[in-house]
C-alpha cells in the first residue's frame, strides 16, 4: 500500500497532550542531564516543541535512550573557537505559545511508550536557570476495531 | 431560496496566506509535508535532526565548517542567532557540497537568512516552502559565515531537518534496537 494511502487510513485515536519538563538549570552547568519519560499506556505523537528560560544563555543537546539517537548534533569538521560542543542555543530550538514560537516539527516523531529521553543543559549566564521544555502532541490510542 | 443573498466572505477575517495553504488542520498549514496522518510519504520513518553550526568570530573575520549530514537529510528550515547585530551581524552562504551547489548567488545576511525561535518575539525560523533534500551519500554543508561586526560575535546557525534513521534498514522496517514502536502497524513484522 502506498504510505500516503496507508495513513489516510491510521488506526489511531488521537488525544492532545503535552509532556513537560521542568527544571532549574544551575549556573554554569555543563550538559546538566535530565530525562523524559513517555508513560506506559500510548506512543505519543511529537508535533510541537515549546520552551521558556529565564536567559538565553543556555544551550540543550537532546538523545533517545534506546536508540542514543542525537536529535541535536553537529558534525562541522573546522569549528571556530568553540572547543566543545554542548548543544544549540535554546532560542532556536523553539520559543514560546505566547510569542507564536512553538516550533512545528514537519514529520511528527513517534516517541514509544516508556522510552527515555535526556535533555542535556548547559548555561552561561552564570545564574540560576529556569527552563520549561514542553513536547506538545497526541497520544496514540489504537482505534478498536470491528 | 427568492430574495436571499449568497453567503459572503468579504467581511470574514482570513489570513492573507490561507490562499496558499491547505485548508484542514493547523498543522498542515506548516508544511505541505506535515500531513494529517503521519509519517508522511516519501519522508516515513524519517526523524528530526538539528545540525548546529556555532561559530566565535573576531571582528570582520570570517570562516566556515563543513557538516557531515546523516542519510537524506532533508533541510525543511534554518534558524540563526548571533551575540551582536549592530552592522547586520553577519554573512552567510550555504553549499550543497556533494553537488556543487550553492543556495545563493552570493552571501545573505544574517536578517535575511533566519532568526531565532525564542526570545519573545514572533518565531524567526525561515521555513523552507519546499524541503531541499541531500539525496547523495555523504552529503556535506558548506557554511562560509562572515563577522560583519568590530567586535568578536558568537553565531550559530541551526539546519532543521528529516534524515533517515541510521538504524534502519530501509523505510518501513523496524529500527534496531530498541524494537518496533510498540502499537504502530505499519512498522510490526516484517514492515510493509
Amino acid at each position: 500500500m502506498d504510505p500516503t494511502q496507508a495513513q489516510a487510513e491510521d488506526q489511531f485515536e488521537r488525544q492532545y497532550f503535552s509532556y513537560v519538563l521542568d527544571r532549574v538549570v544551575p549556573a554554569n552547568a555543563v550538559q546538566d542531564p535530565n530525562q523524559l519519560q513517555i508513560l506506559s499506556d500510548a506512543d505519543f505523537e511529537w508535533w510541537w516543541t515549546l520552551l521558556s528560560r529565564t536567559s538565553n544563555l543556555l544551550k540543550v543537546l537532546m538523545r533517545e535512550q534506546a536508540t542514543g539517537r542525537d536529535f541535536i548534533g553537529t558534525t562541522a569538521s573546522a569549528v571556530a573557537g568553540t572547543a566543545t560542543f554542548n548543544g544549540m542555543q535554546v532560542d532556536l530550538w523553539a520559543g514560546t505559545a505566547l510569542a507564536t514560537a512553538a516550533f512545528p516539527l514537519a514529520v511528527p516523531y513517534i516517541m514509544p511508550a516508556t522510552r527515555v529521553y535526556s535533555l542535556l543543559f548547559s548555561d552561561t549566564s552564570g545564574a540560576p536557570n529556569t527552563v520549561e521544555v514542553v513536547f506538545s502532541g497526541f497520544k496514540l490510542w489504537p482505534r478498536p476495531k470491528g | 431560496m427568492p430574495g436571499s443573498k449568497a453567503y459572503s466572505l468579504a467581511y470574514t477575517l482570513r489570513n492573507p496566506l490561507a490562499r496558499m495553504l491547505p485548508l484542514q488542520r493547523e498543522q498542515m498549514q506548516v508544511y505541505r509535508l506535515g500531513e494529517k496522518h503521519p509519517p508522511s510519504g516519501s519522508m516515513l520513518d524519517h526523524a528530526p535532526m538539528w545540525e548546529t553550526v556555532p561559530f566565535v568570530l573576531g571582528p570582520l573575520k570570517t570562516s566556515q565548517a563543513r557538516v557531515n549530514l546523516q542519510r537524506n537529510f532533508t533541510l525543511l528550515a534554518i534558524m540563526t542567532t548571533a551575540s551582536s547585530v549592530v552592522a547586520g551581524g553577519f554573512r552567510a552562504q550555504f553549499y550543497d557540497k556533494k553537488k556543487d551547489l550553492r543556495f545563493a548567488d552570493r552571501g545573505v545576511q544574517k536578517a535575511n537568512i533566519a532568526g531565532s525561535m525564542g526570545g519573545g518575539g514572533f518565531g524567526g525560523a525561515f521555513f523552507l516552502r519546499e524541503p531541499y533534500v541531500f539525496d547523495l551519500p555523504d552529503s556535506q554543508i558548506l557554511v562560509v559565515v562572515q563577522n560583519l561586526e568590530s567586535v568578536n560575535n558568537t553565531i550559530e546557525v541551526a539546519f532543521y531537518g528529516q534524515v533517515l534513521r541510521f538504524n534502519q534498514p530501509h523505510p518501513g522496517a523496524n529500527e534496531f534496537p530498541g524494537g518496533p514502536v510498540t502499537s504502530w502497524p505499519f512498522t510490526g513484522g516484517t514492515g510493509q
